[in-house]
């Protein structure tokens, strides 16, 4: 094969490609041709090449998946070149997902979450070589994904170990928000809405980053509550364009200290700005600068085109930047040129 | 002032504050093409308004991204097991 090594993004791209090969396989349970195997293999290869390039340790992990893949492969196979048990084979791919989300290969949405939701808990390998059912009620589970397939199949252990772990980070986040007596309202609020729709979490993010966006939210609900402030229209605060289309604005900008972020008193007011906007322009703030997604992630997460998702991702950081003008704008800025 | 920059942004490769407008998310988060790239900061080196607008966009970008952001994850409080109990509680009720 004429592989050259790929920067990150087409390497990213080649497992993406994996995984998406992997959970149509698994989804099917139908037999189906053992194509989809060897291509999905054929990835991992040209994956496991990238990697030697790049980290010894991943690559090794990936040669590992690519091993295990490999004698599944061959012996799930039926004569006639069909995939013998494809839920059987769903398993596999399960545990190679774990291997390389584990190390951090890609941002994938949990393969738990795509698959059928008939396959029975017992079947879910947990990624270090053991599958849900060999785990004793009340041991602790490693890794998100073994976590969210407890999670899923309702077991207390699991919620209580999930409160545990992150309940401390959540707690200090909500704090620097809102005061210490409504932060614990806020991650008790954030623990239920994260355990109410703990089936249609799609795995984006890891679990911590995802209620850390929610406990981020119920925090800033509860300040705008407090300091009964109103929810702003967005419209209001778009840019604003005189009759031969030329934009209207003040002759000044944002503070331009580096440190900006570090004072209280800029917190605060971005904090209650974040706060104000409408819950869509909120929400994928949040998505964007607390979970760290990119412009498809946040377009297949709210369920919008990725088009859509830059135009809301726009008004909102424009409703943002209108917001904030008042409290640290007053400074009129140098123009010494395009910033690069 | 404006009538010149409304007969400047008729001239060829010269963008207007409104087609400025609609991809400075992309510029702002370097997913546009190097000759759009060029054209869009053609009119930022000659509109101050579009400049101060872009500069102030960035700030409150970057403002959000810190205070939000992984790097500003504080270390993590001790969690009472009262808290552990009550969310339990909670969620038991619920399931109930």
């Amino acid at each position: 094969m004429g592989w050259t090594p790929l920067d990150g993004i087409a390497e990213r791209s080649a497992v993406d490609s994996i995984r998406c090969r992997l959970v149509s396989t698994a989804n099917a349970h139908t037999r189906r041709s053992v194509n989809v195997g060897t291509a999905a293999h054929q990835d991992l290869v040209r994956a496991e090449r990238a990697h030697q390039e790049i980290d010894h340790e991943k690559s090794y992990t990936v040669h590992k998946a690519r091993a295990w893949l490999c004698s599944r492969i061959s012996s799930t196979l039926s004569n006639d070149g069909t995939i013998r048990d494809s839920q059987d084979f769903a398993c596999d791919c399960l545990r190679i997902d774990s291997y390389l989300g584990n190390v951090g290969l890609y941002r994938r949405p949990s393969l738990h979450s795509l698959l059928d939701p008939a396959m029975p808990a017992e079947a879910i390998p947990t990624g270090d070589g053991t599958y849900l059912d060999d785990i004793p009620s009340g041991q602790s589970y490693s890794g998100d994904a073994a976590l969210l397939a407890a999670l899923r199949s309702n077991d207390p252990g699991a919620y209580r170990q999930l409160i545990r772990l992150q309940g401390g980070r959540m707690l200090a986040t909500a704090r620097r928000i809102v005061d210490y007596d409504e932060a614990r309202d806020c991650v008790q609020e954030a623990f239920l809405q994260a355990f109410r729709n703990i089936d249609t979490f799609q795995g984006k993010s890891s679990l911590a980053t995802w209620l850390h966006r929610i406990v981020v939210n119920a925090a800033l609900m509860r300040r705008r509550k407090r300091s009964r402030q109103v929810e702003v229209s967005l419209d209001s605060l778009m840019p604003v364009f005189d009759d031969t289309g030329c934009r209207i604005e003040p002759s000044y900008a944002l503070l331009g200290e580096p440190d900006l972020a570090e004072r209280t008193e800029v917190r605060a007011a971005l904090l209650d700005a974040i706060g104000r906007l409408p819950h869509e322009a909120r929400q994928i703030i949040l998505l964007r600068d607390v979970e760290d997604l990119n412009t498809d992630q946040t377009a297949d997460e709210l369920g919008i085109t990725i088009g859509a998702a830059k135009v809301r991702l726009h008004r909102a950081r424009a409703a943002l930047k209108r917001l904030l003008e008042p409290t640290f704008g007053a400074q009129t800025i140098a123009k010494s040129g395009v910033e690069r | 002032m404006t009538k010149i920059k409304a007969f400047v942004s008729r001239m060829p490769m010269m963008m207007t504050c409104g087609e400025v407008e609609a991809v400075l998310l992309d510029y702002a988060e370097g997913r546009l093409s190097p000759y759009a790239r060029f054209k869009f900061e053609l009119h930022i080196k000659m509109c101050r308004e579009c400049w101060n607008y872009l500069a102030a966009y960035r700030k409150s970008m970057a403002l959000s991204t810190g205070v939000l952001g992984a790097a500003d994850d504080p270390a993590p409080d001790d969690l009472p097991e009262e808290l552990v109990d009550a969310i339990m509680a909670v969620r038991d009720a619920e399931q109930s």
